[in-house]
């Protein structure tokens, strides 16, 4: 039986990947195995194929190690609730990254980076107000001097506002 | 050599260059002691900052806030039992209990004194060592710098995997990753899927703030922390607890060289690291000690050889940069980056090509080393108050320097869409046990390692004999075999123990 079902995962996933690698992935960017070009990913792609083989057997024997079987047991401690809750939470912030990321083009640095700070703050539980209004305004204006009057680096406008000045 | 020591000075010794060094170590300091932040967090988000600056300015500031950091963890460590940084973890075995007996003054002091010491000892073997070194590397050939790199790839595999296979997988996806881009030599395109934003390959900054400082916010968040609150440091009418005597000092001093030492040579030795090189100071201190009963009772030895060994860590990791392009540790590497971006690319080439940025840059080192001894001194007195900020206001800032430092060197939108998806990618390396240190260590390297493979292929009409005709090569390689296996030993062997345990 497997004894380490989350690396025999990760190394079957691994697997997987190297054979799209192989079979798809280099010959249609890179170019045809033979080539220079495929020399280096080829090489990389096959070590790895072979490492995932290696986990994979090495998962069917050995259970995870002392340290990941304690935090896991950590986790389990923490029951369903808090577990599917810290998720959301890490979810949510990933969400806020992602349209922070994309938003940046259409709505620019200060309207984007006030709307993710605060969302953030709300995210990890900070309430205050005046304090998320302070630490808000304390860093955009410490990024706009660095970037825009120090360093000369501009930062987005936004295609939104631009329009909009326009 | 002495025009070159004297146009070093000229460039290096001004104003503008101390103020460098001096923030670094500012900034270091005081970041690093705040528990959550590390030196090479603090790195990765200052070097996007340092992008139109002099290279001289940048490098000195970036490594002055690399130790800065080191010593600012000790300031937690001391004061609530909890490392700033990572490698002020032995720090805390005597320090809290120093500072529960009222002198914390005396501990702190004596970090910041070891600490001193630790890195003037390292800049100086840095000074030494690096001249012969790289002129013995410039007689290496593509084939003796391809088999180097792959032995450095390996040592660095061991770097925050959870196991051998898992290092070294981390190791290969980033050098599979290091291959998005045009081909170094033939320009075709690789893993572009169409991107114009791909042609020049993985933005650095972008990947390495992702991996490191995102990722890193996001597995605090989910573990959840706790925000540090301290016992009420206890405060002693003894003037004489709040500082360190020259008796004590003396005392101290062959504990702190023999430290120094074995941090110098973790240092020098890719992927050992300043957390390793802490407690092995410790124990070496514990070891030789008259008293071994009084370690972890509040010993203030027990703090200057953790605290002197880690700093001991930083010049020496330095020296595989400068003269094999070769980074001793993570945050080496990221500091790598910075002399990338900065158009000083770490080799054996280096030191001829820039002689006189280099030993000015050696020069600033030892200059760092003496500021340390002033700047983090009213961080002492500010102590409970920097490091009590609660995380949950530091991480939104922290995130949104992220965004504005991937984005701010090449104010490009879509590197910000790559430090996101290498912030969620770390996250779930960590998860799965994988190395996102080692990962990018071999990103860097990537490149070099096919550029080098790829000429001497081509020098030995596509032998791969090359590699083992070559005695240097051979020997290498061999290195990397016997590393290999002896990994694989010592991790069978560490298992063994804990079962029969």
């Amino acid at each position: 039986m497997i004894q380490n079902l989350k690396d025999f995962k990760l190394g079957a996933g691994l697997a997987g990947f190297c054979l799209l690698a192989l079979f798809y992935l280099i010959p249609s960017q890179v170019g045809p195995l033979t080539d220079a070009d495929a020399l280096m990913p080829m090489l990389i792609v096959c070590f790895i194929l072979l490492l995932s083989v290696v986990m994979m057997l090495q998962s069917l024997r050995r259970p995870a190690a002392a340290s990941e079987g304690e935090h896991e047991h950590e986790h389990a401690l923490a029951g369903p609730a808090t577990r599917r809750s810290s998720r959301l939470t890490l979810a949510a912030v990933v969400a806020v990254m992602a349209a922070y990321a994309w938003l940046l083009d259409v709505t620019g640095f200060v309207l984007t980076s006030v709307a993710a700070m605060v969302v953030l703050f709300l995210i990890f539980g900070v309430r205050r107000w005046l304090t998320i209004a302070a630490i808000t305004v304390a860093t955009l204006a410490g990024l706009y001097v660095c970037f825009e009057l120090l360093l000369g680096a501009p930062l987005p406008v936004g295609t939104l506002i631009e329009r909009f000045l326009d | 050599m002495l025009d070159t020591l004297l146009g070093a000075a000229s460039q290096a010794l001004t104003l503008y260059n101390f103020f460098g060094a001096a923030l670094g170590i500012f900034l270091g300091s005081l970041l690093g002691a705040i528990p959550g932040l590390n030196g090479t967090m603090a790195i990765a988000l200052l070097i996007p900052v340092t992008y139109t600056w002099s290279p001289l300015f940048s490098i000195a500031m970036l490594v002055g806030c690399w130790k800065g950091s080191v010593y600012g963890g000790s300031i937690s460590a001391i004061l609530l039992n909890a490392p700033g940084t990572p490698e002020a973890a032995a720090t805390t075995l005597d320090g809290y209990p120093l500072a529960k007996q009222g002198k914390a003054g005396k501990a702190l002091k004596m970090a910041l004194y070891a600490s001193v010491i630790g890195a003037v000892f390292s800049d100086a073997m840095l000074m030494v060592a690096a001249p012969p070194i790289a002129a013995l590397a410039l007689m290496f050939g593509p084939a003796e710098l391809a088999m180097l790199i792959l032995f450095a790839l390996v040592v660095v595999a061991g770097t925050g995997a959870s196991s051998q296979v898992k290092g070294l997988i981390s190791t290969a996806l980033g050098m599979l990753l290091a291959t998005v881009g045009l081909d170094p030599i033939t320009t075709q395109h690789r893993f572009t899927f169409g991107s114009i934003d791909l042609d020049a390959g993985i933005e650095l900054l972008a990947m390495l703030i992702g991996l490191l400082v995102m990722s890193e916010v996001l597995v605090q968040m989910e573990e959840g922390w706790q925000e540090s609150h301290s016992e009420a440091i206890v405060r002693s009418e003894d003037p004489n607890a709040s500082r360190v005597t020259w008796p004590e000092l003396k005392s101290s001093l062959g504990t702190i060289f023999r430290s120094s030492l074995l941090g110098a040579f973790c240092g020098a030795l890719p992927g050992v690291g300043s957390i390793t090189a802490a407690f092995m100071g410790y124990d070496q201190a514990k070891r030789l000690a008259k008293n071994p009963e009084d370690y972890g009772k509040g010993e203030l030895k027990g703090v200057a050889a953790p605290e002197a060994a880690n700093n001991a860590v930083c010049g020496a990791a330095l020296i595989p940069l400068v003269t094999l392009g070769i980074p001793g540790a993570l945050s080496a590497a990221v500091i790598m980056g910075a002399f990338m971006i900065h158009g000083l690319a770490p080799g054996p080439m280096l030191m001829t090509e820039h002689p006189e940025t280099i030993y000015g840059l050696f020069m600033l080192l030892i200059l760092s080393d003496f500021f340390m001894l002033v700047i983090p001194l009213p961080l002492m007195k500010l102590g409970q108050w920097v490091i009590s900020v609660p995380r949950s206001y530091l991480f939104p800032v922290i995130l949104v320097l992220c965004v504005i430092g991937a984005y701010g060197t090449q104010q490009n939108l879509f590197d910000v869409k790559i430090m996101v998806f290498f912030g969620v990618l770390g996250y779930f390396l960590k998860k799965w046990g994988l190395s996102p240190a080692a990962l990018l260590i071999a990103f860097i390297l990537g490149p070099m390692a096919e550029v080098y493979l790829r000429q001497a292929l081509k020098i030995s009409g596509g032998s791969p004999l090359i590699f083992v005709t070559k005695p240097l090569a051979l020997g290498f390689l061999l290195a990397t075999v016997a590393m290999i296996l002896w990994t694989a030993y010592h991790h069978r062997r560490g298992k063994g123990a804990k079962q029969a345990h």
